[in-house]
């Protein structure tokens, strides 16, 4: 079959390639200088560090002055009286009787693990779509 | 300097110094553009579609392990991003039924361009390639001009060896019935069945 078009290579090769547009390379180098822009790639933390020692210092301000403060038995709960509790009705239960059917919990079960199987799936596919 | 090894400016691209891809660009623009522009056969958006390939092999350029030549690499991303702009488009050029060429007249089309003026006759080649279908007008300026592989078109295009030379085999005939109809309108179809 080959010997039949011998002569296409020669032909291909004469067709030539095609010029691109004059600007084509400054194109596609400028759009890869703003890609390289470092700004757009800083993140900033939420809390900045500075935040992060004030926190610290208030926590090991607060744990050290446990031992110095005075030890009343002064507490919240006692100021409150709880005897209304014993004259609200007795409310019982009303599932105390209910039993899960097993297929129930292999159902539930089911759902919680395919809950997590699509997670890392959805995550992939976030992740394909988003990136370059 | 433009002696050196694709992977000797791609090293250097992954370095940081990004103004070194040019070279890279400029040393496969024409092609990588040529193959687009020959799937898509629009100019506008050829050159958009070019553009990101380059753009695309930059982002991804410390992916490329180089385990294929760094052009083969860029010809599927090119491939690829033009089956996408196809498919957005839904331009598919319908591949044309012209009459196939027979074997006999497989001489006369090659005598007669001999015979032609070399302006003319690269029009008629030019013209031709761009009526093959997409994948096929890929595949033969791969395989004729860039001289690639079957193995390394079979990378590119992501089809079985039997598969592209069976479309190798389609597309030199198809070349040549449009090539009897460009320079023999009157010997393909009798009825004067368009293109």
């Amino acid at each position: 079959m080959e010997e039949k078009y011998k002569n296409i290579k020669s032909l291909i090769k004469e067709a030539g390639v095609e010029k691109p547009p004059v600007n084509f390379l400054d194109n596609i180098m400028n759009q890869v200088d703003t890609l390289e822009d470092p700004a757009m790639f800083v993140y900033k933390p939420l809390i900045s560090k500075k935040v992060w020692w004030g926190i610290g210092l208030l926590l090991v301000v607060l744990l050290s002055s446990i031992p110095f403060l005075s030890d009343t038995k002064i507490s919240l709960l006692s100021w409150i009286d709880f005897s209304f509790i014993k004259s609200l009705p007795n409310i019982k239960n009303p599932f105390s009787n209910y039993t899960f059917p097993k297929s129930t919990i292999y159902g539930i079960l089911l759902l919680a693990i395919l809950f997590f199987v699509q997670i890392p799936i959805l995550k992939r596919r976030i992740d394909k779509k988003f990136s370059m | 300097m433009n002696h050196q090894s694709d992977q000797y400016y791609i090293d250097k691209v992954l370095d940081g110094q990004v103004n070194v891809f040019s070279v890279l660009v400029e040393r496969y623009q024409s092609l990588v553009y040529t193959v687009v522009y020959r799937m898509l056969k629009n100019k506008e958006q050829a050159e958009e579609v070019a553009q990101d390939t380059f753009v695309k092999a930059y982002k991804a350029l410390d992916r490329y392990r180089g385990d294929a030549k760094f052009s083969t690499w860029l010809y599927t991303i090119a491939y690829r991003k033009s089956l996408d702009a196809l498919k957005v488009n839904k331009r598919f050029v319908s591949s044309s039924d012209i009459k196939e060429i027979g074997e006999k007249n497989i001489a006369l089309v090659e005598d007669a361009l001999s015979c032609l003026q070399a302006k003319e006759r690269k029009q008629i080649i030019l013209d031709s390639i761009m009526k093959l279908p997409e994948d096929e007008a890929a595949i033969i300026t791969l395989y004729y001009f860039e001289e690639k592989s079957v193995k390394e078109i079979v990378e590119i295009v992501n089809l079985t060896a039997d598969n592209v030379k069976i479309k190798l085999y389609r597309s030199r005939k198809k070349l040549y019935s449009l090539l009897q109809y460009y320079i023999y309108p009157e010997m393909s179809g009798s009825n004067g069945r368009e293109i």
